[in-house]
């Protein structure tokens, strides 16, 4: 008895010193299960520059910003008592002049889960649940002013179709409100478990209120904290080295971290003759100066084209003269592309730690790929194949369907006729600050006159933005043998590729380093196999000596 | 620089630690060829002698009532001629009946001797009590056994017939063994841990560089050597380590009473596992834990006497084995105290570790390494490398080494406070007999 307790507590032991290092991984804060409900596939919202989005993919993909995890379904695919199990219930309703699933609505009307009511069909939940102290008092296309957090912004002519509720009693909290200069409505109402939003916005003013208060409905409350990140945009093999030298001796001096856009090869359009970094020594030399003064390497396809188009101009993962995915199989593609890439990268001592898909086009299926390789994507979020479009994201979000960690950019850039300004980019800037945790991305070309940069970040750091260092978080980039990892600050490489050449403080410091890890673990290993080996001996030994006690205790027996 | 100060934490523990380990492989292995050349003809040994010279046996009692009638008929009933050896008894201020008991057994054995000493001279600890039944030895040699030993009855022959057929050994010193081992879990422990301790520690370190340790009872000593050093160190709380240093440096200081050839070589202290005495160990935590301070504290003293004195000591075998002690303490204690925070501080995901490598398979090869070295030392005695007994080293690692840990820490805090505090007293740490 006493023996098997004491054998019991051995065992105990042993597991929970075997299973210790798995710990780790169960902690962090539980997911909440959420369902998102919406009203037609085939019906892209148009947003503010015209372009076709599938909002069912923004929305569900904008979640990942919370604590979530998130099922999609159709509204014409719902059934009685789908909402069970489900933590929030989002319906999102863009479509005027039809009947809300009957199903949908029963269940709606009578939870007590929170349901999040995006849209369209308000006055048949209101008819369904006559106890919502709200009216709708119908639609219209005039409320051009919006308010929220004591700041009113003006949207003219554009201020898109709002449905008016009036709230019947205190009890209704109001978040943000939309006026026509006389009547004011509110622009987010939430009754006891309801929530309403009545602007049909998916991009602009009203969409970023929205953004920012899904923090309430969540009751996650993030930091005021906004970040931004600066780009220098389509380096390539034929970028100006001053350029680059000047950019960066300028960020350094204003202590701003930045981000390297690069693109590694380049296919002469008229020749067809690749070169590729590896053969621009100079180039090369002024990314490396770059990173010397804060810049992070991010890698923008292979040669930023697919056609014969000029580098950076073409699309790379998508079919732009037919408006549809490239007829390649993505699985093999996207993986050759960047490994490509990388390799060019890791040849000539530079580090890529994210991608940015070229022109942010990328098919659904390019995504998953992109998944395995990179634990951050940069850029704005192509939601469908049907043709090409691509919408930022308001903030970060983390492990949806299609990123680990995905960094939006929402502010723009200098375009080469001046068409879209220093202007453009700090007034979306400003809109962006409704949102208490807004992160964001704006980029540069390093053949445009560096008084615009200047202007940019000037303008970003007085409106309270902090220029984020991609390069001091945790990121990662594994393919093939090669696995880049960024932690601390500091650049770790496992692979075949160490550079050896000669080169300046920071990248040969970063190669010692992994060398010095590869050199640990190699003596660590050849350790353990010594120790193995003398643990055998020792095993043998101890038979030894048993057979031999047990030969001396027959003799003892027979004398 | 590309490492976290995690990652140098890491490699100091892991440096540390597997330097200690890899060390602890080759004493396994040359304790068990030790093991191998002693037992292959045994009685061979005691053929040499060819005449038994005087021997006194002292034993110190404090009191000592419980045991101490088992231990003088044990001694007295030894296998070494009656008139060559005396056996003295230091009754030192015992409140108890050991006076009695020991006066009751005089009558029967003529050749013990008891010394009773009273307060004031008395009470001054275990080295002073020894040097005081030195001054009244007659013998050439002198044999110590602590109060509560039952030596086997061959264990004096063996280490006569040890010392006197080599003149560069200063001491042998035997085997103890545990008499009360099936008492409890905590004897067994004591158990599997003497005999680790004699046959890695002590048999290897003879085997591999002729070092071994004093370890305070069934050993044979020069009386000459100990006239020489003035006996036994009063001040020293483990005077038995102690004394084991001063033996090695002396001899290679001066030696004039034997042969050129030996002077300049030095003195050894052999360990010879054949003359075995049996003692009893400590049956509670409580007892335990007040022992092993004392020993952990005599320790520190040692090696705050000698470590800055390293680079002066005469045979530089024997700093590298006061180096390893240190290490041991400080060292390997150190590193397993970073490598424990490390692990809790990556089960809680707040660790910076960027190193990589194969360290969970080496923590566990360290655990069998520790399972299979202790089971060969254990196994070297017959019938103990049994099931039982492999199950209880297996669990060692994981409650009896820990208890370690905190002992260890706990003797530093209290040398610390004692030396801020200026105590330096030294008197009887008597250990709680059963």
């Amino acid at each position: 008895m006493k023996r098997a307790a004491f054998l019991l507590v051995f065992i105990i032991l042993m597991t929970i010193l075997l299973t210790g290092l798995n710990v780790a991984s169960l902690q962090g804060e539980s997911l909440k299960p959420i369902l998102v409900v919406y009203d037609n596939p085939n019906l892209l919202s148009r947003d503010h520059s015209g372009l076709l989005n599938d909002f069912s993919v923004i929305f569900s993909e904008q979640l990942g910003h919370f604590n979530t995890e998130v099922d999609v379904v159709l509204e014409n695919e719902y059934k009685d008592g789908m909402l069970e199990g489900y933590q929030y219930i989002f319906y999102l309703s863009l479509r005027e002049k039809y009947s809300v699933n009957r199903a949908l609505l029963k269940d709606i009307a009578e939870t007590a889960r929170p349901v999040v009511w995006y849209g369209e069909g308000i006055e048949e939940l209101l008819n369904a649940n006559q106890n919502i102290h709200l009216k709708f008092r119908g639609r219209s296309k005039t409320y051009h002013l919006v308010e929220y957090n004591e700041k009113v912004f003006n949207l003219g002519q554009n201020a898109g179709i709002n449905l008016l509720l009036e709230p019947l009693s205190e009890e209704v909290v109001v978040y943000g409100k939309v006026s026509d200069g006389k009547r004011v409505y509110p622009l987010m109402a939430n009754w006891k478990n309801y929530w309403f939003m009545s602007g049909l916005d998916t991009s602009g003013v009203k969409y970023l209120v929205f953004s920012d208060v899904l923090h309430e409905i969540f009751g996650e409350y993030h930091s005021e904290y906004r970040k931004v990140y600066l780009r220098i945009e389509d380096v390539s093999p034929i970028s100006s080295p001053k350029n680059l030298m000047e950019i960066a001796d300028y960020l350094y001096s204003k202590k701003i971290p930045f981000i390297i856009v690069l693109i590694p090869a380049y296919i002469n359009p008229e020749t067809g003759v690749e070169a590729s970094i590896t053969d621009k020594p100079e180039v090369i030399e002024a990314v490396r100066y770059m990173v010397e003064r804060g810049g992070t390497v991010v890698l923008h396809g292979y040669t930023h084209q697919h056609y014969k188009e000029e580098t950076g101009e073409g699309f790379e993962f998508w079919d732009a003269f037919e408006d549809r995915p490239l007829n390649v199989n993505y699985a093999d593609y996207v993986g050759e592309r960047v490994l490509k890439g990388i390799e060019i990268c890791l040849e000539n001592g530079l580090y890529p730690l994210a991608f940015e898909p070229p022109h942010y086009a990328m098919a659904q299926d390019g995504y998953r790929e992109l998944k395995k390789y990179f634990s951050t994507v940069i850029g704005q979020l192509q939601t469908t194949d049907r043709r090409f479009a691509s919408v930022p994201l308001p903030y970060e979000v983390r492990d949806t369907k299609r990123f680990n960690r995905f960094l939006p950019e929402s502010l723009g850039y200098v375009e080469l006729d001046g068409s879209y300004g220093v202007e453009n980019i700090l007034n979306n800037a400003g809109k962006l600050l409704i949102v208490r945790d807004a992160v964001t991305g704006v980029f540069f070309h390093p053949f445009m006159d560096m008084e615009y940069l200047e202007q940019i970040v000037e303008g970003l750091e007085s409106m309270g933005y902090v220029f984020a260092d991609l390069g001091k978080e945790d990121n990662w980039v594994r393919i093939g043998e090669h696995y880049i990892r960024s932690i601390e600050g500091n650049i770790l490489y496992e692979g075949p590729l160490l550079k050896k050449e000669k080169t300046k403080s920071g990248v040969k410091e970063e190669e010692k380093k992994s060398a010095f890890h590869r050199s640990v673990e190699i003596i660590a290993t050849f350790l353990a196999v010594f120790v193995g080996v003398n643990i055998l001996r020792f095993i043998i030994i101890f038979f030894k000596v048993k057979k031999r006690q047990k030969k001396i205790l027959f003799k003892e027996r027979e004398l | 620089m590309g490492l976290t100060s995690m990652d140098f934490l890491f490699l100091y523990a892991l440096i540390s630690i597997w330097i200690m380990l890899l060390y602890h492989i080759f004493l396994a292995f040359s304790g068990y060829r030790y093991h191998e050349e002693v037992y292959t003809d045994p009685e061979a040994v005691l053929s040499a002698i060819k005449e038994y010279p005087f021997v006194t046996i002292l034993v110190p009692a404090h009191n000592e009532e419980k045991v101490i009638g088992r231990t003088v008929r044990a001694i007295m009933n030894m296998d070494y001629p009656q008139d060559k050896f005396e056996l003295i008894v230091i009754n030192d201020c015992s409140s108890d009946r050991t006076g009695e008991i020991l006066q009751e057994l005089q009558k029967d054995y003529y050749n013990l001797k008891v010394i009773t000493v009273l307060p004031p001279e008395g009470g001054k600890g275990k080295a002073a009590a020894l040097n005081r039944g030195l001054r009244e030895a007659k013998g050439e040699y002198i044999a110590v056994y602590d109060a509560d030993n039952t030596p086997e009855r061959m264990a004096l022959r063996y280490l006569v017939a040890a010392i006197v057929q080599n003149p560069q050994l200063a001491s042998v010193v035997g085997k103890f063994r545990t008499r009360n081992k099936d008492r409890n879990i905590l004897t067994r422990f004591i158990n599997i841990e003497t005999l680790g301790f004699q046959w890695i520690s002590q048999a290897g370190r003879w085997k591999l560089f002729n070092i071994s340790t004093i370890p305070g009872t069934n050993y044979i000593i020069r009386k000459s050597i100990l006239d020489r050093l003035g006996g036994w160190n009063e001040k020293a709380i483990t005077e038995d380590t102690e004394l084991s240093i001063r033996v090695y440096e002396m001899g290679y200081r001066e030696d004039t009473e034997f042969s050129m050839e030996i002077y300049g070589l030095g003195y050894k202290i052999k360990f010879f596992p054949l003359a075995v005495t049996w003692e009893q160990e400590p049956e509670t935590w409580k007892v335990w834990l007040k022992q092993r301070t004392r020993w952990v504290r005599g320790n520190i003293y040692v090696i705050g006497e000698y470590l800055f004195k390293l680079l002066s000591i005469k045979r530089k075998i024997i700093a590298l084995d006061i180096l390893y002690f240190f290490s041991i303490y400080f060292l390997f204690l150190s590193s397993i105290l970073i490598s424990d925070i490390i692990f809790i501080s990556e089960v809680l995901g707040i660790s910076n570790l960027t190193l990589r490598g194969p360290f969970f398979v080496l923590w566990v090869l360290a655990y069998i390494l520790f399972v299979i070295e202790m089971t060969i030392a254990v196994n070297l005695e017959k019938g103990e490398g049994n099931l039982k007994n492999i199950l209880l080293i297996a669990l060692m690692y994981f409650t009896y080494c820990q208890m370690w840990i905190f002992l260890t820490l706990r003797s530093f805090y209290l040398s610390f406070k004692d030396r801020l505090m200026g105590i330096k007293t030294v008197k009887w740490y008597k250990t709680e007999r059963f």
